[in-house]
């Protein structure tokens, strides 16, 4: 995906005429489906791995093509059952807040390639087993890869699509999203 | 440096950093070992086999001698540069047969190995329960699964020195007996790795005890449950914060394994194992209230069994020392105290574990020695280390992720 990102890099460093308006801000909200790259090793038998997630936006458009921004969100990874040594059955969730400062680039006209890096609060609820048990943990190596398609309906309204893939080093969690998106331009 | 060079490095070291740690595959003789066929080494015969022998041919990999011990479960064959063998016996009429794998400590080589000693070379003395001055074994070693086709021979040099016979020398195995990174065919810290550690010559144990939220202790080692320690699973975050049922439930160590209960240990290193020292490396003060009745319990179990075995509660810092000393009667609770000697003499502890690093502090185990109690060193690594620590120092025992080095070392002192 890295390279990937860095060809397409070298490929739009061509005359765009494109024209846009510099130093502008922007706030995207999206909304859309997720799903968890089920790579567990014990318990992924009985997995919900398709979830809805959001997520939130500000980024800054100091030139023409390349912008830097903020992201966070909210994504629930996956829902198990599993059968304890009591014999009884214990439900257990996953979900994840990413804060992740993000690098966005238009390649061509409306398209758009991102990468991010940040930390990641990552909740883990269980109920069953003797009492429902709830731990946070801050995964500090995490990232995010993402495309996207925007589209300005005017000067400072924009609507879109997003595919994007996060991965979280902490408990070694890889998701992706395809979201719906909305912004404001000022 | 180009500065195309240095980012060149940075990607190499970060392709390196990200690197898992690999496992290093147990070579396996297959169900059709030929041990199968063999009749159990006389339990007479084994001693007699013991000692140091010549290393004859591949010297360059092996060195040029070999401790040759037996213990609970087989037979280990200890190289000065942490190589080893992890063998089994039989004997068919007048010859014994060895089979088993080597492997390096230091790096994952790893290979299979057969031996013999044939009846006119030490077998039938040996299996006579006579001592035989004139053992050789021959056989062969091979790479990974490959059949052994490199020629190997010992020849028997010298038994153990009498001051090796007669030292009450602890060889105890990190975190029941090395860690993950150490490659080893079991994880840290499980009932597995208590079965195993013997294999590697370990004569006691260094575990981590924890608890639950409901108040079970249990053994692990880091303070979060992560791919390293674990398989990847439903569970995340404090271990601590789960209760007993779902970390056995929902849990498997990175072999596979379920976590053990503290009393699961020290029942299984009682009855079936061999092991004289069992380190209870307190990992929460919150735990020693919990484990002190478990340890009592275990020691009475031990008395009952005629084990000769010392169970003790390790003290690394200053709140496990506060909650020990909280404790009613704390002074008769069998303890290990890293802390300083001061400290060992307040909380009356049995043994002073001070960190390598400090030396081998002659005069304060000298003194330790004087008062009654022994003292270990924590945690020896390096071979060049370790030798110098047991020619130089007079700790009782060394705990160490590489149990091999440090049994070469101490078995081949003269």
């Amino acid at each position: 995906m890295v390279l990937v990102f860095l060809s397409v890099v070298v490929y739009s460093q061509r005359n765009d005429n494109v024209k846009v308006r510099l130093n502008n801000y922007t706030l995207t909200v999206g909304a859309g489906w997720t799903h968890y790259i089920n790579n567990l090793q014990v318990g992924g038998e009985n997995l919900q791995n398709d979830f809805a997630g959001v997520s939130v936006k500000f980024f800054w458009e100091p030139e023409h093509r390349l912008s830097l921004g903020l992201e966070s969100g909210y994504y629930k990874l996956f829902k198990a059952n599993g059968l304890l040594t009591d014999n009884t059955l214990g439900q257990v969730d996953r979900s994840v807040i990413p804060a992740l400062v993000l690098i966005r680039m238009r390649i061509i006209e409306n398209m758009h390639l991102g990468i991010g890096t940040g930390i990641a609060l990552i909740t883990n609820k269980i109920a069953g087993g003797g009492q429902k048990v709830v731990t946070e943990t801050l995964s500090l190596s995490n990232f995010e890869l993402s495309g996207a398609y925007i589209y300005p309906l005017n000067k400072h309204l924009l609507l879109g699509g997003e595919v994007k893939l996060f991965h979280f080093g902490n408990t070694e969690d890889t998701m992706y999203s395809i979201q719906a998106t909305c912004a404001v331009r000022f | 440096m180009k500065v195309r060079n240095f980012y060149m490095i940075g990607l190499l070291l970060l392709i390196l950093g990200c690197n898992k740690e690999s496992l290093v595959p147990v070579p396996d003789s297959g169900i059709n070992s030929f041990l199968k066929q063999t009749h159990q080494v006389p339990e007479s015969s084994k001693p007699l086999m013991e000692g140091i022998y010549l290393v004859t041919t591949n010297t360059t990999i092996f060195g040029d001698t070999m401790v040759v011990k037996w213990n609970h479960s087989g037979i280990l064959f200890t190289c000065k540069n942490g190589k080893h063998f992890i063998m089994n016996s039989g004997y068919l009429d007048s010859v014994i047969f060895i089979q088993g794998y080597w492997r390096d400590g230091y790096s994952d080589a790893t290979g299979l190995c057969n031996m013999y000693i044939s009846g006119s070379e030490g077998g039938n003395d040996l299996l006579e329960g006579k001592s035989a001055p004139h053992i050789i074994l021959r056989g062969a070693y091979g790479t990974d699964n490959a059949a052994p086709n490199q020629s190997i021979i010992l020849q028997y040099l010298r038994p153990f020195s009498n001051k090796v016979k007669e030292s009450n020398f602890y060889i105890l195995g990190h975190r029941a007996g090395g860690r993950n990174s150490d490659r080893l065919p079991v994880s840290e810290n499980s009932i597995a790795m208590v079965k195993f550690t013997e294999r590697l010559g370990t004569t006691g144990i260094e575990v981590d005890p924890r608890i639950s939220s409901d108040g079970v202790a249990f053994i692990y080692h880091d303070a979060d449950i992560n791919t390293r320690l674990t398989q990847k699973g439903l569970l995340a975050g404090d271990v601590s914060a789960y209760t007993w049922t779902q970390l056995s439930s929902f849990v498997r160590l990175i072999h596979g394994e379920r976590i053990p209960s503290l009393e699961e240990v020290l029942t299984f290193a009682i009855d079936s194992t061999e092991l004289r020292f069992v380190y209870m490396d307190m990992k929460s003060a919150d735990a020693v209230p919990v484990v002190i009745p478990i340890q009592q319990r275990a020691i009475q179990h031990a008395k009952d069994k005629g084990r000769d075995i010392i169970i003790l509660m390790g003290i690394p810092d200053t709140d496990v020392l506060n909650a020990l000393m909280a404790y009613p009667g704390y002074q008769s609770v069998p303890s290990l105290c890293e802390l300083t000697v001061d400290d060992v003499r307040n909380v009356n502890a049995k043994v002073w574990a001070p960190r390598w690093t400090l030396g081998v502090q002659n005069d304060l185990v000298q003194q330790m020695h004087t008062e009654g109690r022994l003292a270990v060193c924590w945690t020896i690594d390096s071979p060049n280390w370790i030798r110098s620590y047991l020619d130089q120092g007079i700790f009782d025992g060394l705990v160490t992720n590489f149990p091999y080095v440090v049994a070469y070392h101490h078995y081949i002192q003269e």
